[in-house]
């Protein structure tokens, strides 16, 4: 469409500019003819009116020169100067006669008429009513209120004795004379003041008036015909005019021009005619080429680039011909990179994930079986921080050089960056996978000799096998990810996913997620298990415990939870938690006059937090508790992870006065000696050897000793999971300090805890007694 | 009437001597304008008759010579032909028409002016040719010459019956003037127009006066 307008706009704009110049010229012409024709007329006008004047002034003469000869005749002189009337009479009359007057008149001395030929016929008056001179021969006058041209001659008898004059009709006849010798349309018009008198002329006489009161010259339209007008005035007196009025008629003059104008008219037409054509020609030869070009353009942005873009021609056009033809080839060679691209990891010049996804699409959707394997380099993390990137990079190129032409035929290896090699096994069962693999994997993992250095990689694979697993290309990729995660170097190196281990792994993620809001969505609480002092009977203090109600998991066991929490970070939050919510009980409790202290365990990653004292400090001025009711529990492997900032943290909190224990002893290789110098005032044996006290046991052994032993350090000692009378008794009989388990209570919540307290007040001082 | 004039005249010459030559006895004749004014013919009644002048009118150079000639009446004028062509003498006035053929070499008889008046004399071959004969009954007349000087000789002083006639009356008789001491004038003013004759050579015709007249008046 939009080449369709080119070449319009290209013709519309030649022809236009033909036609703007062709008609200039013609209109130039026109007018130039026109003025010339116009000119002419005038001329002609000019002219015709010169001779017109002129012929009047010769046929007076001629009329005069013939009254001359009838007042220069001696007889009729002799007549004159006798006062013969009869003589004069028949002599004027037979002059007049001869030279065709119409009237003859004869003056005596004086001027008076004494003879007129009107007279002779009709007895009637004369009356002349104005006369002037036209030229020396001629006068004009008015007889009758009718135009004559009068010519006189005074008659010398020698001296002048009377005057004959002859007077001559304006007359059509001369009218039409006039006209055929100037060729103009004659008019002689007689009038009083407006009123027209008489009008004769070559014209229907009805159109004279209309000329009257024309000026000079000018152009007056007579029934249609235009006409040049001049008038000459032949006499004007006491308001009489008689007036000659000339037309020269426009259309002769302007038809001298018309066949020159028919003429000009065809040239232009026909100028204009094979202009349009040739800018037709012209355009469409330039729009031709680039309505072309426009639809190659077009094909190739379609994708299409197979087929030439070819114009025979040399010049601009031409080469953007070539230009785009360039182009064409450049888009299609590009666009096959791009292609490869999308499908090709750059490094290995393997294909990619998303290569991978479309080979498990295609078997998937064709109804095949077959095998998706994970291999991951074992420590690849580690080599990456040793060597660097690059010679990394060269590791896997040249693994995937040694299994590029070692894999099954039909099947597809894929590189994916950052994960490892992938492999799809058309049609093969998980057994037939894993024996594939592991010929892969021993391959995988001979001595290297990269950049001049041995390596011994240990590359590890998962397994998954499709339809069996799934029957999704992108669920197949996470469970084969989730397979290779569960394979350990030595014998587990090749691992098949297993569903199981998936859930728990999808559940360890949700919790490491949820987490972070277990708190804001009040999801977890506080438990308090008591604390029994064994020699009073007493408890005062309890071990604060913090539980986890997922909103859809249930309850989440601490032991899971806080593992996760260290692991993700999330530990320094719950910590923060539930030392608020300890604080405010405490606060409960002081207020209520309950005196109880109470412990709670801190990890490993709260004492290696700087700010953690002060957190401590704030919360506990912040509700106003004694420190010395607060006591905090550290596992034993928790102060091997940074002793010396462990060992800070604890005695600031030490000198604060909270009180603090190392729990869960005996699971960890700290001995004795090394407790003795932490801060520590009590020392919690595990549960794991309490729970089966017996007398002799292996755990009766460690757990004597133990407190023996602390005992000596100056260090009180609690027992925890004091699940039976049994195991209180014996603990008691050893002197351990504080006893703690289910058979003394659960942990349970505050306000049963109060309760608990009421009821057993007196239960273990019972057995002191007794 | 002799006698009487003698003394004057010696007085005249006398003075002439002893003077300055005065022309004894010429009178300057004028014209309205105060020209000189010539062919004026002056008459004078209860004189002496005078002896009489010239009485040829001649043609010389296709003019009459002269131009005006005044006769006693009853005298006959001779026509001789000055010229080698041939003259149409003639006369339509009142006082004496007539006709005369003239040829060169050839004499005409003369054609005897009984009655006084004027007569216009026409050639008829000669348009331009135009000359006067004013008949005359009284006894003295004179003519002013070209410088338009009359000369009284002839004339008794004395108060007498004056009259005068010029071509530019035409037909018309001579005017009286009254009665005149023309020795004692020193100069005769006559009511002619003499520019007025000088000028004209083909006068207006009588019907574009008349329209000039009217025109004029309009005109005022």
């Amino acid at each position: 469409m939009r080449i369709e307008r080119l070449r319009t706009r290209l013709i519309l704009l030649l022809v236009g500019l033909l036609a703007l110049v062709l008609g200039a010229v013609f209109v130039a012409v026109y007018s130039a003819t026109d003025s010339s024709a116009e000119r002419q007329a005038r001329q002609q006008l000019q002219v015709g009116a010169n001779v017109f004047s002129r012929l009047l002034e010769l046929r007076a003469q001629e009329l005069a020169g013939a009254t001359e000869v009838l007042a220069a005749d001696f007889g009729f002189r002799e007549a004159v100067a006798s006062g013969d009337l009869p003589t004069i009479r028949s002599a004027l009359l037979n002059q007049a006669r001869r030279i065709g007057a119409d009237e003859a008149l004869f003056f005596d001395a004086d001027g008076n008429i004494q003879v007129s030929s009107r007279m002779e016929v009709s007895g009637s008056q004369v009356e002349l009513s104005a006369l002037q001179p036209l030229s020396t021969n001629a006068l004009v006058a008015l007889i009758d209120e009718q135009p004559f041209l009068l010519v006189d001659a005074v008659v010398m008898a020698p001296l002048a004795v009377g005057q004959v004059a002859m007077a001559f009709r304006l007359t059509q006849e001369l009218a039409e004379e006039m006209r055929s010798l100037t060729g103009l349309e004659v008019s002689f018009i007689t009038a009083q003041g407006d009123e027209v008198l008489d009008r004769v002329g070559t014209l229907p006489m009805d159109h004279a008036i209309a000329s009257l009161e024309t000026p000079e010259s000018s152009i007056v339209d007579v029934d249609g015909e235009v006409y040049l007008a001049t008038r000459i005035t032949l006499l004007q007196q006491d308001g009489l005019q008689v007036k000659a009025q000339l037309l020269s008629p426009l259309e002769d003059a302007l038809a001298i021009f018309d066949l020159l104008k028919r003429e000009l008219l065809l040239i232009t037409l026909i100028a204009l005619g094979v202009s349009s054509l040739a800018a037709y020609v012209m355009a469409g030869s330039l729009s031709r080429p680039v309505s072309l070009l426009a639809e190659a353009a077009r094909r190739i942005g379609q994708g299409d680039y197979a087929s030439m873009v070819t114009l025979k021609r040399s010049d601009e056009l031409g080469r953007l011909a070539e230009s785009i033809d360039t182009m064409r080839e450049d888009i299609a060679e590009r666009e096959r990179q791009i292609a490869h691209n999308a499908f090709h990891d750059p490094l290995t010049g393997l294909g990619n994930l998303a290569k991978t996804r479309e080979r498990l699409a295609d078997s998937l959707s064709a109804g095949r079986s077959g095998a998706l394997v994970a291999f991951y380099l074992s420590g690849a993390e580690d080599l990456i921080k040793a060597r660097g990137q690059t010679f990394y990079s060269h590791t896997v190129v040249a693994s995937a050089d040694r299994i590029r032409a070692r894999v099954p035929t039909n099947s597809l290896l894929a590189y994916h960056p950052g994960q490892g090699f992938l492999l799809v096994l058309n049609n093969m069962e998980t057994d037939q996978a894993v024996i594939t693999t592991d010929r892969l994997i021993t391959i995988l993992s001979e001595r290297m000799d990269n950049d001049g250095m041995k390596l011994n990689l240990e590359w590890l694979a998962g397994v998954v096998a499709w339809p069996h697993h799934s029957d999704d290309p992108d669920e197949l990729l996470r469970q084969v990810a989730i397979a290779a995660a569960d394979a350990h170097p030595g014998p587990m190196r090749i691992s098949v996913y297993q569903a199981k281990r998936d859930q728990d792994y999808m559940r360890r993620l949700r919790l490491i997620r949820d987490i972070h809001f277990a708190a804001q969505m009040r999801e977890l609480s506080v438990v308090y298990q008591p604390k029994l002092d064994i020699a009073s009977g007493e408890v005062r203090q309890v071990e604060a415990l913090m539980r986890w109600h997922h909103s859809e998991l249930g309850f989440i066991g601490p032991d899971e939870f806080i593992l996760l929490a260290e692991q993700t970070g999330s530990i320094h939050k719950l910590t923060q938690w539930i030392l608020g919510a300890i604080a405010t009980q405490m606060r409960h409790w002081a207020d209520q006059g309950v005196e109880l202290g109470v412990a709670m365990n801190i990890s490993a990653l709260d004492l290696d937090d700087e700010n953690f004292v002060d957190q401590v400090a704030k919360v506990l001025e912040k509700h106003g508790i004694d420190p010395a009711m607060l006591a905090f529990e550290v596992t034993e492997s928790a102060l091997m992870v940074n002793p010396e900032r462990s060992l800070r943290s604890l005695h600031q909190l030490r000198e604060m006065g909270i009180s603090l224990a190392v729990d869960d002893y005996g699971t960890g290789y700290s001995s004795l000696a090394m407790l003795k110098s932490l801060p520590v005032q009590d020392l919690k044996i595990d549960k794991s050897f309490v729970l089966n006290l017996a007398e002799g046991s292996e755990d009766a052994v460690i757990v004597r000793s133990t407190i023996e032993l602390a005992h000596n350090m100056g260090l009180k000692v609690i027992a925890e999971g004091v699940e039976n009378a049994i195991s209180l008794e014996w603990l008691r009989a050893l002197g351990c300090d504080t006893a703690q388990g289910y058979y003394i209570s659960r942990p349970i919540a505050a306000l049963d805890l109060e309760a608990w307290l009421e009821k057993n007040r007196h239960t273990y001082k019972q057995t002191e007694h007794s | 009437m002799h006698f009487t004039r003698y003394p004057a005249m010696l007085v005249a010459v006398f003075l002439a001597s002893t003077a300055v030559a005065i022309p004894a006895a010429t009178l300057p004749v004028l014209d309205q304008q105060g020209n000189a004014l010539k062919d004026a013919v002056i008459l004078v009644e209860g004189v002496p008759q005078r002896p009489p002048l010239s009485s040829s009118m001649d043609q010389i150079d296709l003019q009459f010579q002269p131009r005006v000639l005044v006769v006693p009446a009853g005298t006959d004028v001779g026509f001789p032909n000055g010229d080698n062509v041939r003259h149409h003498v003639y006369s339509f006035s009142p006082t004496k028409a007539f006709e005369l053929r003239l040829f060169h070499g050839s004499e005409a008889p003369p054609v005897t002016f009984e009655q006084a008046g004027p007569v216009v004399l026409g050639c008829n071959i000669h348009d331009a040719m135009i000359g006067y004969i004013l008949v005359t009954d009284r006894p003295w007349y004179g003519l002013s010459n070209p410088q338009g000087i009359l000369d009284l000789e002839h004339l008794p002083p004395g108060e007498s019956v004056v009259s005068w006639w010029h071509p530019t009356l035409g037909d018309a008789p001579p005017v009286t003037l009254g009665s005149i001491d023309l020795h004692a004038s020193d100069s005769l003013t006559l009511a002619v127009d003499g520019m007025a004759e000088a000028v004209v050579e083909k006068p207006l015709s009588p019907l574009q006066k008349r329209f000039n007249k009217a025109a004029g008046k309009y005109a005022n």
